[in-house]
């Protein structure tokens, strides 16, 4: 038992005797780094250690050599990265030693332009003002200064012209799409035709245009109201191409009057008779 | 001496082939019975929370959150330990199989304490087929009533030796095992104290008497009783001191939980509880099919029971149970167990701890016809071979019943057929849907099972006494899954949920029941996909997903208390088990008198003799005469009744058989004529919820009779008025079908534009949360007028609202009251609104609000509507030209004449109208939707009638309050309501198509 406690006794000294480990030495410290262009060296003793980079979104892992008293990092591996403060962290055990600086990405990287716009849905029915917001970034999403411009971003505001269409803000980005919509009918013509063999009546509604003369969207929903004086009838139908059909029975050739509506928008009052 | 030993050894090897009968018969089928159980799954996701989060007793998945310890862990502890290794559902099947091994030691071990070990191995193999061991096992699959019973069987030998022998190491066993007993049922600890635990007392006591105390009258024998129980108080008060201290010790959160959060809500109705005398069927199930052979044995149980004063515990326990049991037969258990409990409890579990106690006295007497006095008095009589063959009926008999019993499931269906869950975990898991909550309807109890499986979490839950939202415990609803069997509480309850969808992120319906169709589609949600299982996925728009919900806090040492100590229990029990086993197990319990080997009296012989064979064989032909031979056209009215029967469970060519046989009507031509002709909500999305059957006139051979149906439908009740006429042809009666007229449309093929539109997805392929340029947009929608109204105690709000973008669109709707106390309530639009409009189209809507007593008292101050728009793909097409009149019918009702005409190329299966009542300004004053109960085939249309009572004149038009609109959340100016010449030219009647197409989901 005697033995037992000697050695817990020696275990308890060594553990406390044990040296914390020396803080490598940056032999050639820069405050801005350029990536893919330098190499790091510190002066340390041989430890395992474990050497990341900390940049403000992730932690990487170095490579490191060691050579006469000399731990070099090498960061030729990282291509790019997102630009900011950023340190370097030896870890050994518990003990870490961290080194801070400026990172940023060699030059020539290649940029990306950005063009948001918003609202990205317009119409004629309010107005086809739209704001545009232009800015760069690179590959890495770094936000970059505009070429000849002394700021990050440029906002304008722009008419668009009120033809129906799907734009792209930037060529061949189909996120970038934004899109020039119809607006409501202004009026609405509607012709009919007694059809003897099907014993009804032929209803062409159309063309439907907006204010502008675009051609109103498909799938807008037409309500035909029609009445003999006795009934009240509500077909709905919908609109293709600016225009929609609808077929009235009429078996026994009734009259009807007819008022066909989009929203509050309505057709004169047509009478339908054989 | 030579004997015993040879009793002994012959007990031995019958606990033996018990045991291994377990396995082999139980063993080996308890993995297909499990998914046709009415609580495995239950068990089973518990235990799936206990491997997830051991130490973490709240649950978030069901109910939006709750407890666990609101039921002892210990069974869900193991099963989730076992299930490290296995899968769940075997891991199950192996904690069964051990239990049940562990009952039958029980058993024996419990036998022993009235007779000697041969009868105890007969006791033993009778757990085997024991049918209300069975019925607990196979068809409940109540594991944690099986663990109870098992270790409270095996504690008790260990207290009467304590009790009698007053040496420590019995109670540290009895207590060990009973610790086992409280962490995995509490319900069996407490109720086993007075069944089990006081008659074992009470027969240690009795036995501790000299002979002759026990032999004389019975007011000395309870004086000297009472005398002994004095003396052994310190043992009686060290037992009962230490026992409480584990029931209340070893399970202490659950007790904390109890007593924190009180089980308030309204009792749900269990089978158990019925007047067995009224409804046979609960009898059948909850008392006759557990209680079969004891009510068999009766006499012989009765007799054995009460002969011996040692047994007086045991007998009064025994017939206690065996009344509680019978539930509402009589107003003893209510009275007895109080109103409180009686509502609580399933008391098929008194009848289940009737059916224990009473095994050894089963055993006794089984033994005995077996071989021997009883035995020997038949021989004596009527030969060994005629009581050879009279317990070879008896036998088989029983095990025929007992056939009948593990296929109970199959005859009367618990649950419905087993779901393949794998796809709907596919769809939880792809593109976030988990961030919502989902709902199962019709999956019985394998929504438990579905939870088990996923991280998702439901509004629903299957364990009753946790749950706590307002919309659950105010009804008698089981579970929102199976509402359509709670009535029309169910219902409501399932109606607040789908309406008020966005209060709990409900989001996804699994639906394997298209009664709930119309409830769904009319309540705003859409079908997305029919899964490869065949499970409909239906969808609401516009749904937030879930806000966390924070966690009722649970103090760590509780947590850590709830994680260690039960299974710390067990293993402690199995620790001290082999201790025990080893170093201290006596040959004998105690000299425990075991005389009574005598002839039972001739009216017990007899009646216990042949009851088991005639109660048996009774019992299976009255199945037998049920499903194969009741005369069904036996009169006009059972004929009735049995077509309507057949007709509503879709047995259609049961219902063709109750026709009058005619060459020219056969089958074909019936389902033929059914097909065109029927369909639409009745009977479709029905189910028949009573009949009645009138003769208007019956002669010798025909007959005319009125049927009148009432039918429950997941949009309320429809009632249905019917005229047969009968005619009595060999011996039955039989229904003249209806003369069918086939309505034939002029085309021979019909065809029709749609414009259908599909939401092109623009999400970037990326784990990372989509960025503002990947989301489709929110579309446009403008108020065309906002209103609120107050006619009696009711209030609501009525408005219009337009899609005014180029898309179709799904709306939510949603009003807020602000109150002058700071406070707000939110109420949601229910079945009077179209949830998609397509391009620039309108719908009425109305939103009920609280009672004008509530209102009053909590002093409106502001109205805040809301709209969030949606793209859709479907659900804009509500249905073909309809043309209405109206008719004014006085005080202020009127009868609208509607005519529908399908120019579709689907068939509408519920034609439905929205109703708006506008004044002559154009402002909505009510909105209402009306269905119909008959489809409208493509092509053909439908006329019908439907009264309507306006409410200009009784309700008033509230302007003091300041009403705000917001559209996807941005404040918006509510559109100057325009005067509607159509309502005007209709006496202020303004209706729209809204119904419901089930077969092409594309257009709905």
């Amino acid at each position: 038992m005697r033995v037992f406690w000697v050695l817990i006794f020696i275990l308890i000294f060594l553990v406390s005797c044990m040296k914390d480990p020396k803080a490598p030495i940056w032999i050639d410290p820069v405050d801005t780094l350029l990536l893919n262009h330098q190499n790091l060296h510190f002066k340390t003793e041989n430890l395992d250690w474990k050497a990341f980079l900390r940049t403000e979104i992730q932690p990487i892992s170095i490579p490191w050599t060691y050579s006469h008293g000399i731990l070099s990092l090498s960061l030729k591996d990282i291509s790019g990265i997102v630009e900011g403060p950023a340190d370097f962290s030896f870890i050994y055990k518990d003990k870490s030693y961290d080194y801070s600086f400026y990172l940023k990405n060699p030059s020539g990287i290649k940029l990306i332009h950005r063009d948001y716009r918003s609202p990205k849905d317009l119409n004629p029915d309010s107005n086809l003002e739209q704001q545009k917001i232009v800015h760069q970034i690179d590959i890495y999403r770094n936000l970059k200064e505009l070429p000849n411009k002394d700021s990050l971003f440029e906002e304008t505001w722009i008419q668009l012209k009120p033809k129906v269409a799907t734009y792209r803000a930037i060529a061949n980005l189909p996120l970038s799409s934004f899109y020039v919509q119809a607006g409501s009918a202004v009026n609405i013509p509607v012709q009919s035709k007694y059809n003897p063999i099907k014993e009804g009546y032929d209803i062409q509604i159309g063309p439907l245009k907006d204010r502008i003369g675009n051609l109103v969207s498909d799938g807008t929903l037409l309500s035909l109201d029609y009445g003999d004086g006795l009934f009240s009838y509500h077909l709905e139908t919908t609109i293709l191409e600016g225009y929609a059909h609808a077929f009235i029975f009429a078996k026994r050739k009734n009259k009807f009057t007819l008022q066909v509506k989009v929203n509050e928008t309505a057709s004169e009052i047509i009478r339908l008779n054989p | 001496m030579e004997s015993r030993v040879w009793k002994d050894y012959i007990g031995k090897k019958l606990l033996l082939v018990a045991m291994s009968m377990v396995l082999i018969t139980h063993g080996s089928i308890f993995y297909y019975t499990l998914p046709q159980t009415y609580d495995a799954y239950v068990h089973i996701f518990f235990a799936d929370h206990y491997s997830r989060f051991w130490f973490e007793p709240w649950e978030y998945r069901w109910y939006t959150g709750f407890l666990t310890i609101s039921y002892p862990p210990l069974v869900h502890q193991m099963v989730a330990l076992i299930s490290k290794i296995f899968p769940l559902k075997v891991a199950f099947c192996i904690y069964a199989i051990i239990v049940m091994e562990i009952l039958v030691i029980g058993v024996y071990r419990f036998s022993k304490l009235f007779f000697d070990k041969t009868t105890a191995g007969v006791a033993a193999l009778l757990v085997v087929v024991l049918s209300s061991i069975v019925e607990t096992l196979h068809v409940y699959g109540q594991m944690p009533t099986l663990t109870g019973i098992s270790f409270l069987l095996n504690s008790l030998p260990f207290l009467y030796q304590f009790i009698r022998k007053g040496k420590p190491i019995y109670l540290i066993m009895a207590l060990s095992f009973l610790g086992v007993v409280v962490s995995s049922h509490h319900v069996t600890a407490i109720f086993g104290m007075a069944f089990f635990i006081a008659p074992t007392i009470f027969m240690a006591l009795v036995d501790n008497l000299p002979l002759e105390i026990r032999k004389g009258n019975l007011i000395r024998f309870g004086l000297a009783v009472m005398t002994k129980a004095f003396r052994k108080f310190k043992s009686l008060a060290i037992f009962g001191g230490l026992m409480g201290f584990l029931a209340v010790g070893l399970i202490f959160p659950y007790w904390y939980w109890s007593k924190a959060y009180p089980i308030t809500q309204v009792s749900i109705p269990h089978g158990s509880r019925d007047n067995f005398l009224q409804n046979f069927s609960s009898g059948l199930v909850f008392y006759v099919i557990p209680l079969a052979l004891i009510i068999a044995l009766l006499p012989a149980i009765s007799f054995a029971i009460t002969q011996k004063k040692r047994f007086i515990g045991w007998a009064v326990a025994f017939f206690v149970c065996l009344l509680l049991g019978s539930g509402g037969t009589t107003p003893i258990p209510i009275k007895v167990l109080g109103k409180n409990a009686f509502n609580i409890l399933t008391l098929d579990r008194f009848g289940f701890w009737a059916s224990i106690i009473a095994i050894p006295f089963m055993a006794k007497f089984i033994y005995s016809f077996l071989s021997g006095p009883v035995q020997d008095f038949w021989v004596k009589r009527i030969k060994r071979s005629n009581h050879f063959i009279l317990s070879v009926l008896s036998g088989f008999s029983y095990l025929v019943f007992l056939v009948f019993v593990f296929y109970l499931a199959r005859f009367r269906p618990l649950q419905p057929k087993e779901i393949e869950i794998q796809p709907i975990l596919n769809f939880l898991n792809r593109d976030e849907h988990m961030r919502w909550r989902y709902l199962t309807l019709g999956f019985g109890d394998q929504m438990a099972w579905l939870s088990a499986n996923s991280l998702a979490a439901t509004v629903d839950g299957n364990y009753h006494s946790a749950r706590r939202l307002p919309e659950l415990t105010t009804r008698p609803v089981e579970r929102l899954e199976n509402a359509k069997f709670s009535g029309d509480q169910g219902l409501a309850s399932l109606r607040d949920f789908l309406v008020n969808s966005e209060k709990y992120s409900l989001k996804y319906v699994f639906s394997n029941d298209r009664y709930y169709d119309p409830l769904l589609y009319f309540s705003g949600w859409n079908r997305t996909i029919r899964l490869e299982n065949g499970i409909m996925v239906w969808e609401k728009g516009n749904i937030s997903t879930i806000v966390p919900v924070e966690p009722v806090k649970v103090s760590k040492f509780l947590r850590y208390a709830w994680g260690i100590l039960p299974v710390g229990s067990l293993i402690l029990a199995i620790l001290l088990t082999s201790f025990y086993l080893v170093r201290i197990k006596d040959p004998d319990y105690s000299e425990s008198p075991r005389e009574m080997d005598k002839y039972y009296p001739k009216w017990v012989i007899y009646l216990s003799s042949f009851t088991p064979v005639l109660f048996f064989t009774g019992f299976l032909l009255f199945q037998v005469y049920e499903l194969l031979l009741v005369k069904e056209q036996k009169d006009p009215v059972t004929t009735m009744l049995n077509y309507y029967n057949h007709l509503d469970f879709q047995e259609f060519e049961k219902v063709w058989h109750f026709y009058v046989p005619d060459p020219t009507y056969t089958l074909d031509q019936y389902l033929l004529e059914k097909s065109v002709g029927d369909g639409g909500l009745l009977p479709s999305y029905a189910k028949l919820d009573s009949i009645g059957v009138n003769i208007l006139e019956k002669n010798k051979d025909s007959a005319r009779v009125k049927v009148f149906t009432r039918w429950r439908t997941s949009l309320g009740h429809q009632e249905k008025l019917d005229t047969f006429k009968l005619f009595y042809l060999q011996k039955k009666w039989y229904v003249q079908p209806h003369r069918y007229q086939a309505e034939i449309p002029d085309a021979q093929v019909r065809n029709y534009n749609y414009n259908l539109f599909k939401k092109m997805g623009k999400r970037v392929i990326s784990s990372f949360p989509s960025v503002k340029d990947d989301r489709v947009k929110k579309p446009f929608a403008a108020f065309k007028q906002i209103n609120f109204f107050r006619n009696g105690e009711s209030n609501y709000i009525t408005g219009e609202i337009l899609n005014s973008d180029d898309i179709p669109i799904n709306v939510a709707i949603s009003a807020r009251l602000n109150f002058k106390n700071h406070t707000s309530r939110n109420y949601y639009t229910s079945t009077g609104f179209q949830y998609n409009l397509s391009p620039k189209a309108s719908s009425g809507f109305q939103i009920d609000l609280d009672n004008s007593c509530t209102i009053d008292s909590l002093r409106l101050e502001s109205i805040e509507i809301y709209a969030n728009t949606d793209v859709s793909e479907r659900g804009y097409i509500h249905g073909g030209i309809t043309a209405y009149k109206v008719r004014d019918l006085g005080l202020d009702k009127c009868l609208v004449d509607v005519h529908i005409l399908d120019e579709l190329t689907t068939e509408i299966n519920i034609p439905a109208i929205l109703v708006e009542e506008k004044d002559r300004k154009g402002i909505i004053w009510q909105t209402k939707l009306q269905v119909f109960t008959t489809a409208v085939r493509s092509g053909l249309s439908l006329d019908f009638h439907q009264p309507f009572q306006k409410v200009q004149n009784d309700a008033h038009r509230i302007q003091v309050f300041p009403i705000y609109a917001f559209i996807n959340g941005t404040s918006r100016k509510i559109i100057p309501t325009v005067v509607d010449p159509i309502a005007n030219a209709n006496d202020g009647i303004v209706i729209i198509p809204n119904c419901f197409m089930s077969q092409e989901i594309y257009l709905q």
